[in-house]
């Protein structure tokens, strides 16, 4: 009966849902087009974004034929980001542009102009950098290990806890707990320095990050992983439970977003991530002290994960994996259902070491979906 | 009929020595104009005399809870206002910028240093078992009420009748406490043959501290050191100092003009959060007498840590949230001291809390004055405050949990009379 009801509210909320994806920014045009031969100097450098955007530092640099440069403070105007300009000079111009997405991912991209005649320019080599998407590999690298940390760390914090509340009193579990805060706090300055390298390291872009909305998440989470180390001084689990809800509804609003349903989007987030981290910290409890009553545990928190994952994967518009397979988000993808399943089916087997091993595998597949642009 | 306990006179009267030190000390702040005007002093020269004063105030605490020791409330108190009425009427006949630094950076600092919060901390704990939370509450709320009353007038006495009519008004006010104090201030329940209120025996006080008052400051110092408690105390009250009077109250003026509201405006925030400060900490003292002090703690530091985070999201929504903000924190203000003392009295016994409770006090202001500095340089390098205030609420989570780790061991309420030691039957 109850299963029933769940298919039908799930079927409900697929029809309901609408359409298309919204994550990364991605540059949807430009103006002066890029490559463009422009008679007279244009009076501004625009760039439209498929989502509103706010600049990271200056967020437009334009760089003369004579490399210095001669764009103002960008402004955004809706989807556009608009930056003066002075380009008397003939010759070809680069712009490079540095932006933060509503959910704080950051993105950026180059391109090229000329005034009256093609020149050299000696920053034309931004426009040949290795891209990754929107970002850099060692952004992306970075941006991986630091969404990896944090959900390792959260997983073992608080599947740590649930172990605790709900199967097992043992003293030597907090220290799972404690681990779990050291690794979300340490996921923080290493999310920091990825936004950083995914943008340009200078200080500019740093003071702009920090005062930005990814500054205040930033500022929220390492705000969650200091209570929690607070509140294990109280040594009962059921407050550390409680946070880690609040902070699964944090980490929902920096996930990809759902267009034009943000709650339910980070709603289903924020339970796929504690259902997540339920299974593989609770798994990794049961490796320490291991008692029979796991699976009370680990069998419904691993059904909602996986039932939350796919209706996220559906509104994403990822399901059919086919047509992503040959875009990096595809691969990532395909690797986290895989090991997924993988988890599934030694934890029927009763291999719980190896099952650990893989839900390691699952969260950084996880973490690298969430660090990727999504497929177009 | 039940005689009213002596105890209450004492308090009353304590209450009254407080809420005038409050207010002399904060009389530079409007004097800092006129001079200005007058002689041609320029603003940071006479910053410098106040910001001796505000050292001084600090620092001070330990040396007066071991002069209280050693001669008694009484004398120490009545020489500390008669301090701060020679250094107050003295101004008037200042011509040098050398006399302000000796009047208001030394002698007004020392004065007024030695009736705070050490002060309060010493009364309620000799003269109050019952009640003491929400006495030492309403003690240091003297402090806000203090310069809730004096500043506004002080500063219309400044600017219409001329700077010296404020000086001379400090002066006979604090001359006018002085046979109050002498009269009704009592070192001792024991001293008239009473039992504080509420106890029912007289506390063994232990051994009178031998020695003089300077070096039992340092034994203060070196016994609060060795211990683990002190250090979580003193790095909480660090944190608490740094969040209030540091951060919001030297900058929330400014960072709210930054975000454009008008001055009238944003000064009018800080006097709200000064009458929400007394009730805040009026109900924090009574509280305290309810329930586990690093409970309370740990839910004042938590709280304010994240409104302190929140802070960037209610600048920018300018009214509602700010008014929210202002509220909450104001009611969160010093609202720490009451069971920080208590804390402190658990830990160090009521003999030697004075003292060591004067250096935890003494960390506080150090927490504001390394605040105020890095705020604004923060705002200086940054173009921002939003860092500052991140940066502010979650050192305040960090104090949240140190609060909750104090004598981890020993859970039992706090309110109540330490239990007594029952002798194991054989």
């Amino acid at each position: 009966m109850s299963r029933r009801l769940l298919v039908a509210a799930v079927a409900a909320m697929c029809a309901l849902a609408p359409r298309p994806v919204l994550a990364h920014a991605q540059p949807t045009g430009n103006y002066p087009a890029a490559g463009a031969l422009l008679s007279s100097p244009p009076a501004e450098v625009t760039v439209s974004f498929s989502e509103t955007v706010s600049p990271a530092g200056r967020g437009i640099h334009v760089y003369a034929p004579s490399g210095i440069e001669v764009g103002g403070q960008a402004l955004p105007k809706g989807i556009q980001l608009i930056a003066p300009v002075e380009a008397s000079e003939p010759g070809t111009y680069v712009v490079s542009w540095q932006v933060l997405a509503a959910d704080t991912h950051p993105s950026r991209g180059a391109f090229s102009f000329s005034v009256i005649k093609a020149s050299g320019n000696r920053y034309l080599g931004l426009l040949s950098g290795a891209e990754l998407g929107t970002t850099t590999p060692l952004g992306l690298a970075l941006q991986t290990l630091g969404r990896w940390l944090h959900f390792a760390g959260y997983a073992l914090a608080f599947g740590g806890a649930a172990y605790l509340a709900l199967i097992r009193r043992e003293r030597r579990l907090w220290r799972l707990v404690l681990v779990g805060v050291g690794l979300l706090l340490a996921a923080e300055p290493v999310g920091l320095l990825a936004q950083l390298v995914s943008l340009s390291l200078d200080t500019d872009t740093a003071f702009s990050v920090l005062a930005s909305g990814f500054g205040r998440l930033l500022a929220l989470r390492i705000g969650g992983a200091l209570l929690l180390w607070s509140l294990l001084a109280v040594e009962s689990p059921w407050p550390i439970l409680g946070l880690g809800a609040v902070v699964a509804l944090i980490d929902g609003t920096t996930g990809h977003a759902v267009s034009g349903q943000p709650v339910l989007g980070q709603a289903l987030d924020a339970i796929h991530v504690a259902a997540m981290s339920l299974w593989a910290g609770g798994l990794v409890a049961f490796l320490l002290a291991p008692d029979r009553r796991f699976g009370r545990l680990a069998a419904p928190a691993a059904g909602i994960a996986v039932a939350t994952g796919l209706l996220l994967a559906y509104f994403h518009d990822a399901l059919p994996l086919v047509r992503f397979l040959p875009n990096n988000y595809g691969w990532a993808m395909a690797l986290k259902m895989t090991a997924v399943a993988g988890a599934a089916a030694v934890a029927a087997l009763g291999r719980r070491r190896l099952e650990a091993y893989l839900l390691a595998a699952v969260l950084l597949a996880a973490a690298l979906v969430v660090s990727l642009p999504p497929a177009q | 009929m039940r005689r009213i306990h002596y105890a209450w006179a004492i308090a009353a009267v304590t209450f009254i020595a407080l809420m005038g030190a409050a207010g002399f000390r904060s009389t530079p702040g409007v004097l800092i104009v006129p001079l200005e005007s007058e002689f041609g002093w320029s603003r940071a020269l006479i910053s410098g005399a106040v910001s001796i004063n505000l050292i001084l105030f600090g620092l001070t605490g330990p040396f007066a809870a071991a002069l209280m020791e050693r001669f008694g409330m009484r004398k120490v108190v009545v020489a500390a206002l008669a301090l701060v009425a020679t250094g107050s009427l003295l101004t008037v006949y200042m011509t040098a910028p050398w006399q302000l630094y000796l009047l208001w950076g030394l002698v007004v600092g020392l004065g007024t240093g030695t009736i705070a919060s050490v002060l309060a901390a010493t009364v309620a704990s000799r003269w109050f078992v019952k009640r003491r939370g929400l006495v030492l509450g309403a003690l240091t709320a003297a402090g806000a009420t203090g310069q809730l009353i004096f500043l506004p007038f002080l500063g219309w006495l400044a600017q219409n009748v001329g700077w010296r009519w404020s000086a001379i008004c400090v002066g006979v006010a604090a001359f006018a406490v002085v046979p109050l104090v002498a009269l009704i201030l009592r070192n001792r329940p024991a001293d008239m043959g009473l039992l504080p209120y509420g106890g029912t025996e007289a506390e063994p006080v232990g051994p009178a501290v031998s020695g003089g008052p300077i070096r039992n400051a340092f034994r203060g110092l070196r016994l609060g050191v060795r211990s683990r408690d002190f250090w979580l105390l003193a790095g909480s009250f660090f944190i608490c100092g740094a969040s209030t009077n540091g951060l919001i109250g030297t900058h929330l003026i400014p960072a709210s003009m930054d975000h454009g509201l008008a001055e009238v405006t944003a000064a009018s925030l800080l006097a709200v959060i000064g009458v929400f400060d007394v009730i805040g900490t009026l109900a924090s003292g009574y509280l305290t007498d309810r329930f586990d002090s690093r409970r309370l703690l740990f839910w004042y530091y938590a709280l304010r840590g994240l409104s302190l985070l929140f802070l960037p999201y209610a600048l920018g929504s300018r009214y509602f949230g700010l008014v929210l903000f202002i509220v909450f924190y104001g009611l969160d203000w010093v609202a720490t001291v009451p069971p920080t003392v208590q804390l402190a009295r658990r830990v160090f016994g009521p003999r030697d809390m004075p003292v060591v409770y004067g250096w935890i006090f003494a960390s506080h202001q150090l927490g504001a004055a390394s605040a105020a500095f890095a705020a604004g340089a923060v705002r200086t390098f940054f173009g921002d405050y939003q860092l500052a205030f991140m940066s502010s609420g979650l050192l305040c989570l960090v104090a949240a949990g140190l609060v909750l780790r104090v004598s981890r061991s020993r859970w039992e309420p706090q309110g109540l009379p330490a239990p007594i030691e029952q002798p194991a039957f054989s």
